[in-house]
């Protein structure tokens, strides 16, 4: 019998952490992919790409081996996921383990006594689990293919790997303790399988395996052969990639980061040094951003306005938002600017596609009304099935804004000139921390 | 669920409590009622649970889309009874939202009702099924569970046989002949069959009761309320002590039996002492001199005449969120306590006449009552769910919180009576209609509009008027994309009430066009696999989108799906494959249609066999086989399956004629061996599958 609960928290995982009432992202998400191709904003250690590979070599072969189970739901590489991160939670005790998807869901299951399974785990983990998170840049970076199977990079990944843990045998071996680990971990993840969960007891010993060679938080420490080849794979599988990289390591990179970590500055310093091609994005990506701004603080001043109002309230009104007086001004010849600028990376047409109507000049009461149109026609196309917008419109020209969606103060002076959206230094920046190149 | 989430006991997420227990089987039906409603996060998040579904509606949205269908359709009942005022947005079709319709009250309970086919879980909250609600604010829940294999740690069922009741008076308030409303009231006879068969639990430290209110007058005429039943619940005398959290209070300070501050000490010892605190938010202002205190001032000095030496009312902050200190305050608890025991009280019950059914109006609320003996240990799990508060020491002010039930908000419109429902229905070839049901005449100058098409008029009173004025008219749908709801307005309406559309039945809908016409080869790889249909299909569609790999395998790198030997041999697997799913048991008419006629069902591969064979008579001889295996079918029945073999044998009778329909003997007189051999298959299916 359980007695009454009261509830904890509990915000909502969103994609990079916005909600993107605007429809803002996706080109932003564009242009930072071309920045850095695989490397997403929750990333932040390299070792789960060694632990992918890993993974790959484990589970390859499963398909066949599972064919007879009908009902099973869920895939090999995603028990041996479970399999890691419950051996990472059960034997590494001695300091705290962050960066680790999931861990809370294991600390649960050991605590109870149990096994990582599909309803213990976490309730997206093709999105949140490590192979869900690192999925796409592994994939960039030819470790492995897009069914999960391991290609050139990842051979050789685990060639390095293999080498300095001293596992002889771990890939393809018929022999070595590497042979032996790898076996043990194939049975262990196809007994999952089976189960439906980790079955393995706690005093088992491929637990271990997890801490001495993939726990993720001791790849900076060892700093060895992985670690640089991991390095090297980084730098060398994309050319601006490569220049962020080298910029971020820089004793001047460092400290511009460290400045309130305002990523409009980092690449406008990065640009004076970039390649042509580096400075023709970081110049599309300014521009876009200038344009997201004045959006966005158009937008979120409005809420704060009809936050204060609480009720109906005429979209005229919102003309008397400082930002939206700037935007009704700035709009149009920032939009024709940024709509150049995308041309060469191929998001001209989409920019168009979905910011059309704030093209053409209009007083500020107009722009409100484009802006509150446009951000209910976003949220109408969301999928799967649309969402509800952030007002209720009562008609043409009345709208209250709905309870989850106040505010009751926005500085959008202090965030001029800031980028509203996210460009990889972060990620970037924990990467070179544990790979041991930056001190963090 | 476990209790214990981040090491703190009593606290956890109700999002959680939506997650299927282990060995809980298939998900059969849900019903929930809340007052304010975010289809969104229902369907997104809570559906999403206790469905298991594995896809991320962000990132996956297609494969979200896929296994939602899959499941949602099988599902037997997924409805949410919301009160009139916020019974609106888009939804997907495949649940229903049905408004309750309180007159000059509203429909407040919270209710949470998930039934799996070897496992029952009610929750009752203070939290709607919002944003605001399950993620931000700061809310109270119980949970009882009933495990249909084992029984032993099973909470009692009388409060939930007394929920299933209130549901069946909640639906009292919907429109009777909805469809929505049907599936609900089988749901909860079904349910009620199952407690039928509940053996006695052994006795708990803990007793668990459900309290409602509702208009309810005792024998005598006197308005008992939700006070006077949960003092009628606690064992050995009135209460000496009440803790009582509210997030919002009476507004009028007069003092009546009908006034929460004033009743409570009808409730309390009346003889010797007694003592009632007020657990309340409080803001500092004046630089942390002075306290405002969110409740009306008037409940410090509400007191019974003549006791003041005996009685006292404290007051106590509540300690804010230790991680989050803006986190609203919207739990509703009360503890009353005697020496010897106590009753804690949580759920949907404001600390106002209408929350605990003491004013002429009251509202339809939900309580979950917890009765234990003060002991140590038992009181000590349960303060850890109540919250916790100081002694004011600072001089405060009182400002009470404005009621959101008693005014509502003020811009939210509710649905003229006179819309019964709207009811969607297909034919045979996929055309849709919907009929609207009005109950009489609705105010003049209504209109009708699509919000979906820029708010096309669909119908109005003018128009309607013209035809004679029906009761029940349909709207011609064709294949347009089925709506949630519609937007009705009248003459001098202060905005637009929604009337949300439901389907009459889960065949109605079409399925998305992404899983139309699946290609042969597909349907194969779906059937032989373990993999499950959603991951397989993300695969499918990156062969389409000719995304696959370059295989490095020389003996892979033939394509020889198309061989004739090898295809056959697919396909004959496939077939088995198929067999089995029809031969597992069912519990939903639904379900079966999925795996007959829905888009991996038997009938697709039938489609797919005759656009996709290579000539008539492969044709021919694929759709024998296929029979044939039908015909092998040896349905299977379980506990809890409702469909009986009889009926799945039926449909799949049925199906066999279709199938044989589809295939032409007289493209096969040119091999009169094959002929021979697909007129037998079909005689030998016809044999088969006699019972």
């Amino acid at each position: 019998m359980l007695t009454p609960v009261l509830t904890l928290a509990d915000p909502a995982e969103s994609t990079e952490g916005t909600i993107d009432p605007l429809g803002l992202y996706s080109i932003a998400e564009s242009l930072a992919s071309r920045l850095a191709p695989g490397v997403r904003e929750r990333q932040s250690n390299p070792r789960f790409l060694t632990a992918m590979a890993v993974s790959a070599e484990v589970v390859s072969g499963m398909e066949e081996e599972t064919r007879s189970l009908k009902d099973v739901e869920t895939e090999p590489w995603q028990v041996f996921e479970w399999y890691l991160v419950e051996g990472i939670v059960r034997t590494v005790v001695d300091i705290e383990v962050t960066g680790l998807p999931g861990i809370n869901k294991a600390r649960e299951a050991i605590r109870n006594d149990l096994g990582l399974s599909r309803d213990r785990y976490l309730v997206t983990p093709t999105v949140f689990g490590f192979h869900g998170v690192y999925r796409a840049l592994a994939e960039a970076l030819n470790i492995i293919e897009k069914d999960g199977e391991l290609k050139e990079t990842g051979v050789e990944l685990i060639g390095q790997w293999e080498k300095e843990q001293g596992l002889k045998g771990f890939y393809c071996g018929n022999e070595g303790s590497g042979s032996d680990m790898r076996k043990m971990l194939v049975k262990a993840v196809i007994d999952g399988i089976h189960a439906g969960e980790t079955s393995r007891s706690k005093n088992w010993n491929g637990w271990e395996f997890f801490r001495k060679h993939l726990f993720h938080m001791d790849l900076r420490e060892k700093n060895g052969a992985e670690a640089k080849f991991l390095r090297e794979t980084l730098t060398k599988s994309n050319p601006n990639l490569n220049q962020i990289i080298d910029y971020i390591a820089s004793r001047e990179g460092q400290k511009l980061l460290e400045e309130g970590w305002q990523e409009a500055s980092f690449y406008r310093v990065l640009r004076k040094t970039a390649s042509d091609d580096l400075k023709d994005l970081i110049d599309a990506i300014a521009s876009y951003e200038e344009f997201s701004r004045l959006l966005q603080d158009s937008f979120d001043e409005c809420r704060v306005f009809l936050t204060r109002r609480k009720g109906k309230t005429k979209i005229k009104e919102l003309a008397e938002s400082k930002a939206v007086k700037r935007a009704a001004q700035s709009i149009p010849e920032c939009f024709n600017t940024t709509e150049d600028l995308l041309k060469p990376f191929g998001r001209a047409e989409y920019f168009k596609y979905l910011f059309e109507p704030f093209r053409e000049p209009v007083d500020p009461a107009g722009f409100a009304r484009v802006l509150v149109a446009h951000h209910e026609k976003i949220q109408k196309n969301k999928p799967p099935s649309g969402k509800a917008s952030w007002f209720i419109r009562f008609t043409d020209e009345d709208i209250c804004i709905r309870g989850g969606y106040f505010v009751y103060e926005y500085d959008s002076v202090a965030l001029q000139g800031s980028y509203v959206h996210p460009y990889r230094t972060r990620p970037l920046n924990s990467f070179l921390f544990n790979l041991g190149v930056i001190k963090g | 669920m476990s209790r214990k989430k981040n090491g703190k006991p009593g606290y956890g997420k109700i999002l959680d409590a939506w997650v299927p227990p282990e060995n809980s089987g298939d998900p059969k039906g849900c019903i929930v009622t809340s007052y304010t409603f975010s289809p969104e996060l229902f369907e997104e998040e809570c559906l999403k649970r206790f469905l298991r579904i594995g896809a991320d509606t962000q990132e996956e949205s297609l494969r979200y889309l896929l296994e939602r269908e899959e499941k949602l359709s099988q599902n037997g009942c997924a409805v949410a009874l919301i009160d009139q005022h916020h019974c609106q947005g888009e939804r997907n079709l495949r649940w229903d939202m049905i408004p309750v319709r309180v007159h000059g009250g509203i429909m407040h309970a919270k209710i949470t009702l998930l039934h799996w086919q070897n496992h029952i879980r009610l929750i009752i909250a203070s939290a709607n099924i919002t944003m605001e609600g399950y993620r931000h604010n700061r809310e109270v829940f119980g949970v009882l569970d009933y495990n249909l294999l084992d029984s032993e740690d099973n909470a009692s069922a009388e409060p939930l046989s007394s929920t299933l009741n209130f549901l069946l008076e909640i639906l009292s308030y919907a429109s009777g002949e909805s469809p929505g409303v049907k599936r609900c009231n089988t749901m909860v006879a079904d349910l009620k069959k199952i407690i039928k068969n509940f053996e006695p639990v052994k006795k708990q430290l803990i007793q668990v009761e459900a309290v409602f209110s509702r208009p309810k007058v005792s024998s005598d005429g006197e308005i008992k309320g939700v006070l006077g039943e949960l003092k009628e619940l606690l064992p050995a005398g009135p209460p000496k002590r009440a803790d009582i959290v509210s997030p919002f209070f009476d507004q009028s300070e007069v003092a009546s039996d009908t006034n929460p501050a004033f009743n409570i000490w009808k409730h309390m010892n009346q003889r010797g002492e007694a003592v009632v605190t007020y657990f309340v938010e409080a803001e500092e202002l004046n630089d942390g001199e002075k306290l405002l205190v969110r409740a009306p001032g008037f409940i410090e000095s509400a007191k019974p005449d003549g006791r003041t030496s005996t009685v006292k009312v404290n007051l106590k902050r509540i300690l804010p969120d230790e991680l989050d200190s803006a986190r609203a305050l919207h739990l509703k608890t009360i503890w009353l306590e005697n020496d010897i025991y106590s009753a804690y009280m949580i759920g949907s019950s404001n600390f106002t006449s209408r929350g605990l059914g003491l004013s002429s109006m009251p509202n339809l609320e939900a309580n979950l009552v917890y009765i234990f003996k003060n002991d140590i240990k038992t009181e000590k799990s349960m303060r850890a769910s109540h919250v916790e508060g100081e002694t004011i020491e600072k001089t405060y002010d009182f400002e009470a919180r404005k009621d959101e039930e008693q005014d509502g908000p003020p811009e939210d419109i509710a649905l003229l009576d006179a819309f019964e429902q709207a009811v969607y229905s297909s034919d045979e070839n996929g055309k849709a209609s919907i009929e609207i049901f009005l109950k009489k005449k609705p105010r003049a100058g209504w209109t009708l509009s699509n919000p979906a098409e820029s708010m096309e008029t669909l119908c109005n009173e003018e128009a309607w008027v013209s035809q004679s004025s029906p009761l029940r008219f349909k709207l011609a749908w064709g294949t347009r994309k089925p709506p949630s709801g519609f937007y009705v307005t009248w003459s001098g309406s202060p905005g637009r009430a929604w009337l949300p559309v439901i389907i009459d039945g889960q065949a109605s809908l079409p399925y998305p066009n992404e899983l139309n016409d699946l290609k042969l080869e597909d349907l194969i790889s779906l059937l032989t696999s373990a993999r499950p249909i959603a991951g397989l299909l993300a695969g499918l569609k990156r062969k389409k989108n000719g995304e696959d790999r370059t295989t490095v395998d020389p003996h892979k790198k033939v394509d020889t799906s198309a061989f004739l030997l090898q295809r056959t041999r697919r396909i004959s697997w496939a077939l088995t494959e198929l067999r089995k799913i029809l031969e597992k048991p069912v519990s939903t008419i639904e379900a079966l249609d999925w795996r007959l006629r829905g888009p991996v069902g038997a009938m697709a591969i039938a489609k797919a066999i005759r656009r996709e064979a290579l000539s008539g008579e492969e044709s021919a001889f694929l759709l024998a086989e296929l029979a044939l295996e039908l015909g092998r079918v040896k349905p299977k029945s379980e506990k809890g399956y409702n469909i009986d073999v009889k009926k799945v044998r039926a449909e799949i009778n049925a199906l066999s004629g279709e199938i044989r329909a589809l295939v032409s003997l007289d493209d096969l007189e040119a091999i009169p061996a094959l002929k021979d051999y697909v007129q037998k298959a079909f005689s030998e299916e016809l044999n088969g599958r006699q019972l």
